[in-house]
């Protein structure tokens, strides 16, 4: 069974970033996934957000402005998008006028659970999410068919952010009849070590590919643990690029192993997103190191780039036989921090493979490397 | 400011050895300066001195009687090459030599809620009651610039926890019948506050008020603002021409009663900083923008006199410690840099208590902490106070209790007879200790701050936001454990006192925001209808022209102002395209 996820907000303008970010860390260690998407995000973003994640839980954190005008243009905005509100969980906190006893009674009246710091805690939040989801989980299994057929162009924004949750906690599959009619999307893996900067590679790419793909879906995933919940916090750096129409990005949780199961469901959502309508996928993953963790996802990808770091080179790395032998292409990141030279210089002899020398903060590179995955789209779909 | 007494030791020269450098000081002109009271004195009848040092202690007296005044001296001067002496550097006693026997510090209660017009009767009930310094509180989206009647950003938000200003018309509502030559303005904004500086300046043109005769302060610091506040939207290099453009227009124009830049550490403290780590960064960002002004040709001595600090008190001795070592760090970085005059080297600061530090239970307890914070700035030397008002973590103060907060100054300023001394605990065992850990601990910091490329470097790869993340989630480790006790949260709950203390929760101010957001709509409607839209057209090119190149943006601004160009027109309109968009990492 996989954990709730908890999608936690802030309206436009509000700054108190404090309790939420205590409650980020601690209720993802009580087993709750956090996705939090950062401060001053226009209304449209967070609607958006929240439909192509479909959260089970809906976080909002309030400590300025009017919270029942705050809560009210929410969920009116999600009734305009035909969000299923009745399925969600709702939550919402913070200080000022939420402590008011009428506020409360008309926050409550419109599905909201108040929790306040200092009259209750933490865990009693996390009991209260734990036994709503499971509840709503219960109901929506018996609701949904074992397997479903989808068909193509008739699934809107929020229909696959649906069919991707379903997929997701009861590992529902689909039948699509008419998926020869499709262009199979193009599924590139960004793969790596940790703290590689993969996030702002993929966000610099998808400020190039946005305007020249007609529609790109995005999977960044998140290990979490058994005990502890995913923070889904990759998101945050996209963020700028996900406002835009053509990309739908969803965040995954507990897909660390990359075994069969969880490497299926990468696939599936795939799936959905060709049904969408998307020329390009790009999974980011989490990060990795050794060859058996990939074998699966090597097999998934049509485009395998790994990312790595200047300094690598120098400790004959590359000469190994590792994950990056399996790559089509790799990409040295952070060139801004150390030159590449010995790293360009140990591919380039070692490997026989496409290098791209790149910096995600200053953007030198990008355009390259965008340039050759656009190149392969165009010799992929021509067979 | 302050007035200095000469009563405390002989006139005329003295030498006195200050800190690392050897300097002389003359009284002025022998002059007597002012003083609070005829004669500082105990109920019984005790003399109380302007300040004590090892020579009113009877240990010095002992020492000079029994035949060890060699020792007894050497005592006294390393204690003041050391510690100084009140109003002499480096200032870790104080910055005045009389301090509060001159004045007590100055009362600024925060004020700004709804409509300028309601803000407008507010302030004119505060100046009724004899305050001299306005301090307003923008709301929400004036603070990020944004027009009260953009829908997507600011509905919900429109006047709520400050005023809602759009453009000068609103400016112009907000101070009617007010005028700025008889007050001095304190306006707690940072990213649009070159936009709130120019309508400052076009109020002042229309009242007939010369620039130099301008007093008060902006807020100004965006460097606290991508650690702690969060209301940012520009890289922080262009934040730094802004605030230095404002900077350099003030040293040509207005006088030294205008601080247009002031390092504040309250939001830090707020989000969770430790005092030091509240001191060390604060005073990094403050040191930072003056060594950028030096570089842009402004003279250091004019940039650091017109530079002030913001602190947040949320305890006891580590604040006052606190406060005691920003003087004499600020003082030793700035003649390090070269700095020649005292102005520049005295560090003047506000102090507002904690508000994070208040509880929803038991609120009335609410006015306890704001006494002993209040003692605590006092202790520690403030120029200027605010305190909470005790029901101020539930919602805007009500009047009664912000008729308390008021009061809980007098009473400690002029009831308590604390302030008839200057520095009482200066010579403390304890308290010089922590003073010199506070200071050790911030330079520390500085290195720490160096070694990553300077605080601007540091701010964007997130380490002073991750180091206060730390502290604030230990502190909520500890607060759960037990350790920290919060009287009412976590230990002695008492049923009784709350729900007495709930029932004597006085009458709350609720800002209807909906029939405000809407009112300021129609005033924008209105005052885009009666504007020459060709003027403001003209003007907003001239600014995004300018912000190209590297011209002084005030000018610009004004007159973009003058035209009643609103301010997110300016902001998101002329200046976001050219500087673009910039996040701090986890933002």
């Amino acid at each position: 069974m996989r954990k709730p996820k908890l999608f936690l907000a802030k309206g436009p303008l509000d700054d108190h970033s404090r309790p939420i970010g205590l409650l980020r860390k601690r209720l993802a260690e009580l087993g709750i996934d956090i996705l939090w998407t950062g401060l001053q995000q226009d209304w449209q973003l967070i609607v958006k957000t929240i439909v192509e994640e479909d959260p089970d839980i809906i976080g909002f954190s309030i400590h300025s402005g009017d919270p029942i005008l705050i809560l009210k243009k929410l969920l009116s905005l999600l009734k305009k998008e035909n969000v299923h509100i009745e399925s969600k969980v709702l939550v919402c906190g913070g200080s000022g006028e939420i402590t008011f006893p009428d506020v409360q009674k008309k926050v409550r009246d419109m599905g909201f659970e108040i929790f306040l710091f200092g009259e209750s805690t933490y865990e009693k939040m996390a009991r209260y999410i734990h036994s709503e989801f499971e509840k709503k989980c219960t109901v929506r299994q018996k609701e949904r068919p074992l397997e479903q057929t989808v068909c193509c162009y008739h699934y809107s924004r929020l229909n696959i952010g649906e069919l991707i949750t379903a997929s997701e906690t009861f590992g529902q599959s689909f039948t699509v009849p008419y998926l020869q009619g499709v262009n199979r999307s193009f599924r590139i893996v960004l793969a790596g070590p940790q703290r590689i900067g993969k996030s702002s590679v993929l966000a610099k790419l998808l400020k190039i590919c946005k305007e020249k793909v007609n529609k790109i879906g995005v999977i960044q995933c998140d290990p979490g643990s058994k005990t502890n919940g995913a923070t889904l916090l990759d998101r945050i750096v996209i963020r700028d690029e996900t406002e835009h129409e053509n990309i739908f990005s969803r965040s995954i949780a507990g897909v660390g192993g990359y075994d069969k199961a969880s490497t299926d469901l990468l696939k599936k959502i795939t799936i959905l997103y060709s049904i969408w309508g998307a020329r390009i996928t790009f999974i980011e993953t989490v990060g990795l190191g050794q060859v058996d963790e990939i074998k699966h996802l090597r097999e998934l990808a049509d485009l395998f780039l790994w990312v790595t770091l200047p300094d690598e080179g120098e400790d004959f790395q590359f000469a190994k036989y590792g994950p990056h032998s399996l790559s089509d292409a790799i990409v040295v990141n952070k060139t801004d921090l150390l030159p590449a030279f010995n790293a360009e210089t140990a591919i380039r002899q070692q490997l026989e493979k496409p290098c791209f020398v790149t910096s995600a903060k200053t953007g030198d590179g990008i355009e390259a490397l965008s340039q050759f995955i656009l190149q392969k789209i165009g010799t992929q779909v021509d067979h | 400011m302050q007035k200095h007494s000469a009563n405390s030791y002989s006139a005329g020269w003295r030498i006195v050895w200050a800190g690392r450098t050897l300097k002389m000081m003359e009284t002025k002109n022998g002059k007597k300066w002012k003083s609070r009271k005829e004669k500082f004195e105990t109920l019984s009848g005790i003399e109380i001195k302007q300040s004590y040092g090892p020579e009113n202690t009877a240990l010095y007296q002992t020492m000079m009687q029994t035949g060890l005044q060699y020792a007894a001296n050497a005592w006294k001067t390393l204690n003041e090459k050391i510690f100084g002496h009140p109003g002499i550097s480096p200032y870790r006693r104080s910055i005045y030599e009389s301090m509060y026997r001159g004045q007590l510090p100055t009362v600024r209660q925060f004020c700004g809620y709804g409509t300028p017009q309601m803000t407008n009767e507010r302030l004119h009930e505060l100046i009724a009651g004899g305050q001299k310094g306005l301090s307003i509180a923008y709301d929400q989206p004036t603070l990020h610039g944004r027009d009260a009647n953009n829908e997507n950003w600011s509905y919900g938000y429109v006047g709520k926890d400050g005023v809602s200003i759009t453009s000068l018309a609103d400016f112009e509502n907000l101070f009617a019948n007010i005028s700025l030559k008889d007050f001095s303005v304190s306006q707690t904004i940072n990213f649009p506050s070159i936009v709130f500086f120019a309508m400052f300046l076009a109020l002042a043109k229309k009242q007939g008020i010369p620039f130099k005769g301008l007093k008060g302060t902006m807020q100004a610091d965006m460097r606290k603002e991508a650690i702690s506040q969060k209301e940012y939207w520009f890289p922080m290099k262009h934040s730094m021409r802004l605030e230095g453009d404002m900077m350099e227009y003030c040293i040509k124009n207005l006088g030294h009663s205008f601080y247009p830049q002031n390092a504040s550490g309250y939001h830090m403290g707020e989000d969770g900083a430790s005092p030091l780590q509240e001191l060390a960064f604060t005073l990094k960002n403050g040191l930072t923008f003056v060594d950028y002004c030096v570089e842009r040709g402004m003279p250091i001595d004019e940039v650091a006199a017109r530079t002030s600090a913001f602190w947040n008190c949320k305890g006891f001795w580590e604040d006052i410690t606190k406060m005691r070592a920003s003087r004499v760090v600020w003082y030793e970085e700035l003649i390090k840099r070269g700095a020649k005059t005292d102005r520049a080297q005295q560090l003047k600061f506000h102090v507002q208590n904690s508000g994070a530090s208040y509880q929803l239970q038991q609120p009335l307890n609410n006015i306890i902490r704001g006494t002993l914070q209040c003692l605590a700035t006092m202790l520690g030397g403030a120029q200027s106070i605010h305190i909470n008002s005790f029901d101020e973590v539930i919602a805007l103060p009500s009047t009664m209790a912000a008729l308390v907060s008021l009061d809980t100054q007098h009473i400690v300023g002029g009831e308590m007879h604390i302030t008839d001394t200057v520095d009482p605990l200066g010579g403390s065992y304890f308290v010089e200790n922590l003073t010199d850990q506070m200071i050790n601990g911030t330079y520390e910091y500085f290195k720490k701050i160096d070694s990553l490329g300077g605080m601007l470097r540091a701010i964007e790869i997130g380490y002073p936001q991750s180091e206060v993340q730390k502290t604030a989630l230990e502190e909520m480790r500890r607060f759960e454990s037990g350790e920290l006790v919060v009287v009412g949260v976590n230990k002695h709950i008492n049923e009784t006192a709350e729900k007495l203390q709930k029932k004597l929760s006085p009458q709350l101010l609720r800002i209807p925001t909906k029939e405000v957001h809407e009112e300021q709509c129609k005033r924008i409607a209105k005052v885009k209808q009666g504007r020459d839209e060709n003027k403001v057209t003209l003007a907003l090119k001239r600014v995004s022209y300018e912000a190209r190149g590297t011209t002084n943006l005030v000018k610009p601004i004004l007159e973009a102002v003058e035209a009643y160009a609103t301010v997110e027109e300016i902001m998101f309109g002329a200046l976001a395209p050219v500087f673009g968009r910039w996040r701090a990492p986890g933002d």
